[in-house]
């Protein structure tokens, strides 16, 4: 049959054509959403060792200096039992990532998403190539930092405890040396009534000159043996506090230690956290220019103070 | 599938197409720069602040708001900043100063028939202030010939304040009907109060006792509604005066007393004060001398 309406002339040629239009449109648009998501940009493979695959999962964004460059492609466990994990990344980041680059688990912020960030390697090394073992970095969590606290807050606590126990060698000291002290106060006023005696009875000192004598000895043996009695009870104090001492040292610079390794962490915390905010911020200013939300957001504008005509 | 098929799935194809282009890769909607998101963050806090009666961080606000417009040209920006910084002034009494502001934001080139509109009622408002009731209307009349918007009403609010200064009352009237008509089909219900008010005040000038107590009625209802205390007490002002000028002295006293009260609670030391005045001459006038020496020697003691 021929078709006579003119309108309806060459009908499949228009139809055809306004499908390829239809199709190439959307070719095009896939082809864009394949750019922007990388799809179709070159990558290469990289592999760490791992002990143990927890915090890891396919899909983990891989990222250098911040910026994502990749993600875990792969995660399987070896002939070890220990985790092998692939990475996939972006050919165009091949050139910083180097032999002496590492890889660790790290958190985007206290309570961002984990990644894998890489460091940048030194100009002068090889450039890692297609599935190249990069080197893995065991990060110290929170928890291990508080595992490491752990003895050291145990060893002051005992050092506490052994100072105010009051059977311990500190109380005892202390308590000898106050015993020791009214001691020898009770020797200065024994001596000062020994000289007075002596002033008052210097008429008398031939008939008791051999009498005080003899006090003099008994009192200077006292004296001296008090004094080795306080060095017999003082030298194992001596020991027992150079030996706290010894453990509060220890202590401390466990401490010290442990607050070394921790506090570089928490400016870096503080700016992942900040950085986190800026994220959502510029997110959400995305979605307020997206269709069809940008439609109901009014735009900020100045307000008038209007004065009131009454007043 | 024949050709009537064929339409149709091209027709539902082009569609959906036609429908993603824009959705999808349609124009973003222009955007602020930080800046100028800033000064508008500023202004509104100062707005907040004017609300609230702290005129100090309010006058801090509109500063930065002014020199960050400053700083990026933004006409529209400075000349609402200056304007806004002019009706603060006004408020805490500085009028010179205000005047000084509003010239500058009509110096200010290029700025919408709006903002300039807005610009000349503020001067027609410092003006009338000023008892300079001829200059008022010139500059009040001006600010009509541009607007027509929203803020229409309170230009003629202001008209009508000054015709009843001058005792043209029937000018007055006209305005204010005309305010009040224009204040209800926009929804600004503060000069709806405003123009009831100013209805109510050319009735009591006219002897019209009832009518104007009606108004007054009416406008306080929307005072309580919009929560505004100081404009209540004005009301309640203008209530007493009714009665005093009737001759009620004891119903004016209550309606004064009330006023002292609401002033009170709400802060307003010049309301306060001016309300207990009120009360003692009211107690004076009906023959109570004594209790009006009390009443304001008990303010005084109580400021």
């Amino acid at each position: 049959m021929r078709e006579t309406d003119p309108r309806f002339i060459n009908l499949r040629k228009k139809v055809g054509l306004f499908f390829v239009f239809a199709l190439a449109g959307i070719i095009a648009t896939l082809a864009f959403i394949g750019i922007e998501r990388d799809i179709l940009t070159p990558k290469y493979h990289v592999y760490f060792t791992a002990d143990k695959g927890t915090g890891f999962y396919e899909g983990m964004p891989v990222k250098l200096s911040g910026f994502k460059i990749g993600k875990i492609k792969s995660l399987y466990l070896d002939e070890n039992a220990r985790v092998r994990v692939g990475l996939l990344i972006n050919k165009k980041y091949q050139k910083w990532i180097r032999k002496d680059s590492r890889a660790m688990l790290a958190r985007e912020g206290l309570i961002g998403e984990s990644v894998v960030d890489i460091t940048a390697g030194a100009p002068d090394t090889a450039v890692l190539k297609e599935n190249s073992e990069i080197q893995y970095e065991k990060t110290k969590g929170l928890e291990n930092i508080a595992e490491e606290i752990k003895p050291v807050i145990a060893e002051v606590r005992n050092i506490i405890r052994y100072i105010n126990d009051p059977e311990g060698d500190i109380r005892q000291a202390l308590s000898n040396l106050r015993t020791l002290s009214s001691g020898l106060h009770t020797t200065k006023e024994n001596l000062d009534r020994l000289l007075n005696n002596t002033d008052t009875n210097i008429s008398n000192v031939s008939s008791k000159t051999i009498q005080s004598i003899q006090n003099v000895d008994a009192l200077v043996e006292n004296v001296n043996k008090t004094i080795s009695d306080m060095d017999r009870k003082i030298m194992p104090v001596m020991d027992k506090l150079d030996r706290t001492m010894d453990n509060a040292e220890k202590a401390t610079a466990g401490l010290k230690d442990a607050v070394e390794k921790t506090a570089p962490k928490i400016p870096v915390l503080l700016n992942k956290g900040e950085d986190i905010f800026d994220d959502a911020g510029d997110v959400i200013t995305s979605l307020k220019q997206t269709w069809p939300i940008r439609i109901f957001i009014e735009k900020p504008k100045d307000a008038i103070l209007h004065g009131d005509s009454y007043e | 599938m024949n050709n009537k098929q064929n339409f149709l799935a091209c027709f539902i194809i082009i569609i959906f197409y036609c429908a993603l282009i824009p959705g999808c890769s349609g124009s973003r909607t222009s955007t602020l720069s930080q800046v100028h998101a800033k000064s508008i963050e500023y202004n509104h806090k100062g707005m907040k602040a004017a609300e609230k009666g702290d005129y100090e961080k309010a006058l801090d606000y509109y500063a930065k708001a002014l020199k960050v417009n400053q700083s990026i040209e933004n006409v529209e920006g400075i000349a609402i900043g200056l304007i806004n910084l002019s009706v603060l002034y006004e408020k805490i009494g500085d009028t010179s100063k205000a005047h000084d502001l509003v010239d500058s934001a009509l110096s200010v080139p290029d700025i919408s028939d709006s903002v300039k509109s807005e610009a000349l009622y503020e001067k027609a408002r410092l003006c009338l202030k000023d008892k300079e009731i001829a200059k008022a209307e010139e500059w009040a009349n001006r600010s009509l010939l541009l607007n027509k918007g929203l803020r229409e009403g309170s230009r003629w609010n202001l008209l009508a304040k000054a015709f009843i200064t001058e005792g043209r009352y029937e000018e007055a009237f006209n305005a204010v009907s005309a305010a009040l008509r224009l204040n209800r089909e926009n929804n600004q219900r503060t000069e709806e109060a405003n123009s009831l008010r100013l209805l109510a005040e050319i009735n009591a000038k006219k002897g019209r006792f009832e009518e104007s107590k009606g108004f007054y009625i009416k406008a306080l209802d929307i005072d309580k509604e919009l929560g505004d205390s100081r404009k209540i007490a004005i009301t309640l002002i203008g209530l007493g005066e009714l009665y005093f000028r009737n001759g009620d002295y004891d119903n004016a006293i209550d309606f004064y007393i009330r006023a002292y009260n609401v002033s009170r609670s709400a802060d307003d030391t010049a309301g306060t004060s001016q309300a207990a005045e009120f009360i003692s001459d009211a107690y004076k006038k009906s023959g109570h001398d004594k209790k009006a020496e009390e009443i304001l020697k008990d303010h005084e003691t109580k400021k």
